[in-house]
């Protein structure tokens, strides 16, 4: 029975024992008060029995009609009370006692009714006798009443005692009930703590058992109740702790890695079967060591200590310490220290798993596999990138590309193959290539490529095939093809690209005619180059001699004649020399444009400034009476022909010398200005200026803005310049107005910064 | 008379006589040889030809060298002159109407001593003849003894 169950009875006992004698106190406070109420009712008996008798002495003594009315009445009284007496009364002594006194109270009743009735009979008036038959009957009544009294008696005493005695029982009654129920519950209790200490104590045994280390031990599990059920579960959790400490030993003893448990003074507590095999030691010469006084002392190391002794207690764990050590016996080594701090559940002391793994092999190998590893990424992004470079290729390239199986069936083809030839994907792809598009690549010519020299030689280049195309008409197409052997399958695939040559061939024969009318024209050019060049050679010799002979010989005239020639004559042979110098001048300027023109250019820094201010030094000392101001901007300079520079500022610089010297104060000035970003260079004079009308004219050869009266000149200084500028790559043009001055502005690629080597 | 003697190799009779003229009008009083063309100059130079036994130790002063010459060219006569023994240290200058850099390059690759070229205007000429002139018979220092 479950000790619940014992305890929820203990209650239960108690709880109906209190009703119980709560009923039996009811019952007997009722038996009680019914054995008082007799005792009342006969009582009152006795009572009414004397008055009666007192009745009837008075009666006897002074016999009148009321006394007997009186004793009548109090004779019903007694029968009734006789007879509420015979219901109650039950004891068998009390009712004998009682049918006894109904037959005196009967008997006194009738006889001395039989008196009352006799005393009827005198007269009124006369005194009643008594004699005769009296005195028998008197005495009758006088026994039956006496008898009647003494049953009465009897009675009131027998129904006192009764009350007495239930009194008595009752409270008997009431003191057994108590003290049985107290004893139930006593003996229940008593019952209960036997059993459950009994069994409490046995179970604190065997669990105490079990935590000094006997997992083997089975604790009591007979019996119903629940401590039995404790000890069941009890025995259940150890065979699982059992099997788990079996797990955690068999995995000490099957991991690779050499695993010790050390105690709290770092002795070794349990090895496992790979630190015997590693370590090369045995179990007897190891068990109940030192850690560190272990196979010589080879595991004393400062850096073990250091983790075993202050990283540990402060942590509980460390993980992944690399330590590198030469052990006696297998060499240096660097090992992988892990441990653990554990508190024992049962001991107090604390225990240390210390894991050792040799790592040295697996280093290298990392080292090793990082590498392989970092060279295998690179070459996985590199193909990564070709794979996506070939797919975007193939799909970029403005030629058609096929990519074929062995078996000659389209595998991939280009988008703009598609669009080329008007096909569709889905009537394509997986064809055979002598099918597709109506079996207009059945060439002979393709088929023989394909399948007798690509076999051959892997691939074949720039093939001409001209065939007449469904779709696209008459074309010339370029075949290249590559057979590639696919790394990853086995079989080969081939690259077949086309492209449209048709229209290159008709612009590579137009080229080749235009190409040869160049060169044609480039011969012309050069020969009339090389004309031109002897033809100005010619002229600067030849056409200047006769020149030179006019002008000599008509000096000559004037000198040795000078008093034969009239001033008429003087005058003609004046202006035929100044003809023939003019003449000259035009020959040098044209000469000077001409080789401006043909020279070959040879760049370098080009000082302007100084250029500039060398020219118009010169001018100043051929003409040393003009007084001209000049302003020259300092370290221009420029990467060009230094000879032609000189030629074009020469001829700039003259005109505004020329052109300024009718002014009162003339003006000259060289600077540079900045306009998006390019230097300009100008040169300015306040001299006559022109009319910005004619400014087409004016960069033209021979084009003259100024008579030869008013400003002496060529027409083709200007133009001189402008040859220059332009074979720089330059720009050269003219701000003006008359009366104003004019400001030539150029500019050249090469003006770059100041040279301040030169 | 001056035994200094001037080699005018002119082929234009005009400019053998402006030259001429221009030299006397600057009181230059050298002997002037003129050679008509460079076969004559060379003839003049080497004793040869025309010059056949002329003393060749009597070396020109200075060698007044036009450029466009029938036979042989100017510049070939220099050459010619550079490359003789006696003759390679006669001072040549050149006096011509082009102005040419080709000319004016060449003619000094080839050892000329100056290159002057004669302006159209006479009284420049007559200028240029006397600067010339003067600088090369009266200033210019000549070795004294010229190698065989």
């Amino acid at each position: 029975m479950k000790i619940k169950i014992r305890l929820k009875l203990n209650t239960w006992i108690s709880l109906g024992a209190l009703v119980l004698v709560i009923l039996t106190f009811a019952w007997s406070i009722g038996e009680v008060n019914r054995a008082e109420r007799n005792v009342l009712l006969v009582d009152e008996i006795r009572k009414a029995s004397y008055e009666r008798i007192y009745l009837r002495d008075d009666h006897l003594l002074n016999p009148n009609e009321q006394t007997k009315i009186r004793w009548y009445a109090q004779s019903e009284t007694l029968r009734g009370l006789l007879e509420s007496a015979d219901k109650r009364i039950t004891g068998p002594e009390d009712r004998i006692l009682l049918q006894d006194a109904r037959a005196y109270f009967e008997a006194t009743f009738s006889s001395f009714s039989t008196i009352l009735e006799k005393q009827k009979e005198p007269t009124e008036g006369k005194k009643l006798s008594v004699d005769e038959a009296e005195p028998t009957l008197i005495s009758q009544v006088y026994r039956n009443a006496y008898a009647l009294n003494a049953s009465i008696v009897k009675l009131h005493e027998s129904s006192r005692r009764a009350a007495i005695a239930v009194r008595n029982r009752v409270i008997i009654i009431l003191i057994l009930f108590v003290v049985g129920i107290v004893i139930a519950i006593a003996l229940n209790s008593i019952f209960i703590s036997r059993v459950v200490t009994k069994r409490v104590a046995a179970l604190s045994r065997g669990v105490e058992i079990i935590g000094g280390g006997n997992w083997d031990f089975r604790i009591d599990e007979r019996g119903d109740d629940e401590l039995s059920d404790l000890a069941h579960a009890s025995n259940g959790m150890i065979l699982k702790l059992k099997e788990s400490q079996e797990f955690a030993e068999s995995v000490i003893n099957t991991v690779r890695e050499p695993l010790i448990s050390l105690d709290q003074d770092l002795r070794v507590v349990t090895v496992s079967r790979s630190f015997y095999e590693f370590f090369k030691v045995k179990p007897e010469e190891t068990v109940g060591q030192l850690i560190y006084d272990l196979g010589n002392k080879q595991w004393d190391i400062p850096k073990l200590r250091e983790l075993l002794e202050t990283i540990l207690p402060q942590k509980a764990a460390f993980d992944g310490f690399e330590v590198e050590h030469d052990f006696a016996g297998i060499g240096r080594r660097v090992m992988l220290l892990n441990a653990r701090q554990i508190q024992r559940v049962l001991g107090k002391e604390r225990i240390i798993l210390l894991a050792i793994e040799d790592i040295t092999e697996r280093k290298a190998i990392e080292a090793g596999l990082e590498t392989t590893r970092k060279e295998l990424a690179a070459i996985k992004i590199a193909a990564d990138e070709v794979s996506e470079f070939a797919e975007n290729i193939i799909n970029t390239v403005r030629e058609p590309l096929l990519a074929l199986d062995q078996d000659l069936r389209i595998v991939k083809v280009s988008r703009s193959f598609y669009e080329f030839f008007k096909v569709k994907p889905e009537e394509t792809v997986g064809q055979l290539i002598y099918d597709l598009g109506n079996k207009q690549w059945d060439i002979p010519k393709l088929r023989e490529l394909l399948e007798t020299i690509l076999p051959q030689k892997a691939s074949f280049k720039n093939y001409e095939v001209e065939h007449d195309f469904a779709g696209v008409g008459k074309r010339i197409m370029l075949l290249n093809a590559r057979q590639i052997q696919r790394v990853l399958g086995k079989e080969r695939i081939i690259l077949l690209a086309i492209e449209d040559i048709t229209e290159r061939k008709a612009i590579e024969a137009g080229l080749e005619t235009t190409r040869k009318e160049l060169v044609k024209a480039r011969d012309a050019a050069e020969a009339s180059n090389k004309e031109l060049e002897s033809f100005s050679y010619s002229v600067s010799h030849d056409l200047r001699t006769p020149l030179r002979s006019i002008d000599g010989f008509g000096q000559a005239l004037l000198e040795d004649y000078q008093d034969k020639l009239d001033d008429t004559a003087k005058s003609y042979l004046d202006r035929m020399r100044k003809a023939t110098q003019h003449l000259g001048r035009l020959i040098d300027d044209m000469l000077k444009l001409s080789r401006v023109t043909r020279s070959s250019m040879h760049y370098e820094s080009v000082d302007l400034s100084a250029m500039v201010r060398d020219i118009s030094e010169n001018l100043r000392r051929e003409d040393p009476a003009r007084k001209v101001e000049v302003i020259i901007r300092e370290g221009v300079f420029v990467s060009g022909d230094a000879d032609l520079m000189r030629i074009a500022l020469e001829n700039l610089i003259n005109n505004a010398w020329k052109f300024s010297s009718k002014e009162e104060r003339p003006q000259f000035e060289f600077g540079t200005t900045v306009k998006e970003g390019k230097t300009i260079c100008f040169i300015r004079d306040n001299g006559v200026g022109f009319d910005m009308a004619y400014v087409d004219k004016l960069f033209g050869a021979f084009q003259r803005l100024h008579t030869s009266l008013e400003f002496p000149g060529t027409g083709i200084g200007l133009a001189t310049v402008r040859r220059v500028i332009n074979r720089h790559g330059g720009e050269v043009w003219v701000e003006a107005a008359v009366g104003k001055g004019a400001t030539f502005y150029f500019t050249i690629p090469g003006f770059g910064q100041p040279d301040p080597g030169s | 008379m001056e035994k200094e003697i001037i080699l005018l190799v002119e082929d234009n009779p005009d400019d053998v006589d402006l030259t001429l003229r221009a030299l006397k009008k600057n009181n230059i009083k050298n002997q002037v040889v003129v050679a008509k063309d460079g076969v004559e100059a060379l003839d003049y130079l080497h004793g040869t030809g025309l010059y056949a036994g002329r003393n060749v130790k009597e070396l020109p002063v200075v060698v007044m060298l036009d450029l466009k010459l029938p036979k042989i060219s100017g510049l070939e006569v220099l050459k010619s002159i550079r490359q003789g023994d006696s003759t390679r240290l006669i001072p040549v200058v050149i006096l011509t109407s082009s102005a040419e850099q080709k000319d004016v390059i060449e003619g000094y690759q080839l050892g000329a001593n100056s290159y002057i070229r004669k302006p159209v205007d006479f009284e420049q000429f007559v200028e240029a003849v006397k600067i010339l002139g003067l600088y090369w018979t009266l200033w210019n220092e000549r070795p004294s003894s010229l190698p065989r």
